[in-house]
């Protein structure tokens, strides 16, 4: 750790980070929004909560937008038609991301590197600032983050923060955090002192995190091969309501729709593109209405298999960060931590 | 559900809308897009809205009918719409799912006459023995479902059958559309929400300003009525709470008998 660059930043300075950030960025954080945390747009002066329980919607929903009007066409009196692509927004600044959120960005980019990405959201992804920060605890129950390995990942940040409360240590992970820090703040080396507290705390910081699994991720694809006929999957199923919340809240989550809209009169519309999943009913029906994975039981071995074998075996990253969100939010519980560890137990 | 193409469609095609047993409040829905009225006589040309025009001609190439079938001339009513019509459009709950006025097939016609008007029943208007949606009786081309449609809905399925495209209902469950907005889920807060069973397109929100969902607009093409009940359970609400909460929009006998035999008999009934 000695050989990084760790600056004290006072936690009242944030306002100021806020501040010049915002000259260049559409600049996000976790803020309450009613009962929960959510992403949201923050000037100086907003309460940022940098301790939350992850959010809902993953940060994802930046780069590879809920909804995003691919082009617009318009029919003008002479017959004509034109099309246009909405202008290019502000890049994103993101603050206070966890650890399994930047593995979901990392997933994202490994997956729209790929013959099948998008360079939209590796654009998007290449002009965004990210402020990465430790957690101290799991911040719920569900999290798995340290058996996925994300806990202690810190790329794709700029910036990595550890809490010290008034103090926060930052680490330089990119040359455009330090020019950006030294905007908001004398660049002041974090004391002696400082320096070892972060030491001792990070030493002991995962005995607060429980681990879960009983191998590494990295055996996943063999293991979840051997369990593919397992009565796991039913059983799984049958409590599964295919609401499709777990594709909707995944940091790693990829797959769209598109569709039409347009006027009345058919002179003007746009080609949208949308967040789809995997278990949400119609996304794997085709063209004559044929289902190539009708059931709950395909539909939702394919949802861990996409996780735990198909990107890692295509895209060289494991598709599960841990965030522990798909189990927290399913209606149901099915739990993609349970059902990786008795799959291990096969294996 | 959709059963045909949309048919070769004139310039200007003439619409006309119709109602049953309903508080028409999704004819209010269109008349409430006033942004985009004009658009849409431009686009058709209407010429049967009684709560909205004086003119009743029945050339109509597209028929918008809201309301359940609840009285004996209903059925001649709704046959004499669908020979006139080519396409012939259900919107609205109680035409798509017969509704809140389902509520009432489970009890006798003459209990039920009794409760309400007492011992006056001179008068009494004569009612089929149940409340039935359109597809009961006639072939329905599409439907356009909620309590009420939703004006953007009901508008991008003009525009569907103007370009001779298939208006789509979306498959899939409000769960989709709740979590897009960012809703914090009211079942996982102990709250009886049926958004996990019931169709999509309505944006969620109900549940996005507090109140569960009722599944107005009936079920998404997977739902699992066991898992729901168990979900229920799970949120310390018992199992017998999702069935009398289904019974409010989906207690047609044909739509009921999909979600009766996964939950414990309701008690209420």
């Amino acid at each position: 750790m000695m050989e990084h660059e760790i600056y004290r930043f006072p936690r009242e300075r944030l306002d100021a980070l806020i501040e010049r950030l915002g000259r260049e960025y559409r600049v996000v954080a976790p803020v309450i929004k009613g009962v929960q945390h959510a992403w949201e747009e923050v000037r100086p002066g907003t309460p940022v909560a940098l301790e939350y329980p992850t959010t809902l919607l993953p940060p994802r929903q930046f780069f590879a937008p809920q909804r995003e009007v691919l082009y617009r066409y318009r029919k003008g009196d002479d017959g004509k038609v034109t099309f246009e692509t909405p202008p290019t927004e502000r890049p994103v600044a993101l603050l206070g991301v966890h650890g399994c959120d930047l593995t979901g960005l990392r997933v994202l980019r490994s997956f729209h590197e790929s013959s099948c990405g998008d360079r939209m959201v590796t654009d998007r992804l290449d002009q965004s600032f990210i402020l990465g920060i430790a957690c101290w605890v799991p911040c719920m129950a569900e999290a798995f983050c340290r058996d996925m390995g994300s806990l202690e990942n810190e790329i794709p940040a700029d910036l990595y923060a550890w809490d010290f409360g008034e103090v926060l240590l930052l680490k330089v992970l990119k040359a455009r955090g330090r020019e950006i820090l030294a905007d908001a703040a004398p660049l002041e080396a974090a004391t002696a002192d400082e320096m070892a507290l972060l030491r001792r705390r990070m030493r002991v910081r995962h005995e607060a995190f429980p681990t879960h699994l009983r191998f590494p991720p990295s055996k996943l694809p063999v293991a979840l091969e051997a369990a593919e006929s397992d009565i796991l999957w039913d059983a799984n199923a049958d409590r599964c309501l295919s609401c499709g919340r777990c594709n909707l809240v995944c940091p790693t989550c990829t797959c769209f729709d598109v569709h039409d809209t347009g006027s009345l009169d058919g002179s003007q519309g746009e080609r949208v593109r949308s967040w789809h999943g995997c278990q949400i009913p119609g996304f794997s029906r085709v063209a004559g209405g044929h289902d190539f994975r009708p059931t709950r039981t395909q539909q939702l071995r394919y949802r861990i298999f996409r996780k735990g074998k198909y990107m890692p075996e295509r895209y060289g990253m494991v598709g599960c960060t841990g965030c522990g969100r798909c189990i927290k939010h399913c209606p149901t519980h099915i739990s993609i931590r349970d059902i990786f560890r008795q799959v291990g137990g096969t294996a | 559900m959709t059963k045909t193409h949309a048919a070769a469609k004139p310039a200007r095609p003439k619409a006309a809308f119709f109602s049953f047993g309903s508080c028409e409040g999704c004819q209010l829905q269109v008349l409430s897009s006033e942004d985009v009225l004009l658009d849409l006589v431009a686009a058709v040309e209407i010429v049967n809205f009684r709560e909205a025009i004086d003119e009743r001609r029945d050339d109509y190439d597209i028929a918008f009918v809201e309301g359940s079938l609840v009285r004996p001339e209903d059925i001649e009513e709704i046959q004499q719409i669908r020979k006139k019509a080519q396409i012939l459009v259900a919107i609205g709950a109680c035409a798509c799912l017969g509704g809140v006025n389902a509520i009432r097939n489970r009890r006798p016609t003459s209990e039920l006459a009794k409760d309400v008007y007492g011992g006056r029943q001179d008068g009494v208007f004569k009612t089929l023995a149940e409340a039935a949606p359109l597809v009961s009786v006639v072939q329905v081309d599409y439907e356009i479902r909620g309590c009420p449609i939703d004006r953007t809905e009901f508008l991008e399925s003009v525009r569907s059958l103007l370009a001779g495209t298939t208006p789509t209902v979306p498959p899939f469950a409000v769960c989709v559309s709740c979590t897009m907005r960012g809703t914090a889920c009211l079942l996982g807060r102990g709250i009886p929400c049926l958004g996990s069973v019931a169709r999509a397109g309505c944006y969620a929100v109900c549940p996005a300003y507090g109140a569960p969902c009722e599944a107005c607009r009936g079920f998404h093409d997977a739902p699992n009525f066991e898992a729901l009940g168990d979900a229920f359970f799970r949120h310390e609400m018992p199992r017998t709470l999702a069935a009398e909460k289904l019974q409010l929009f989906n207690n047609f006998k044909d739509i009921r008998e999909q979600w009766e035999k996964h939950l414990p008999s309701p008690s209420i009934t």
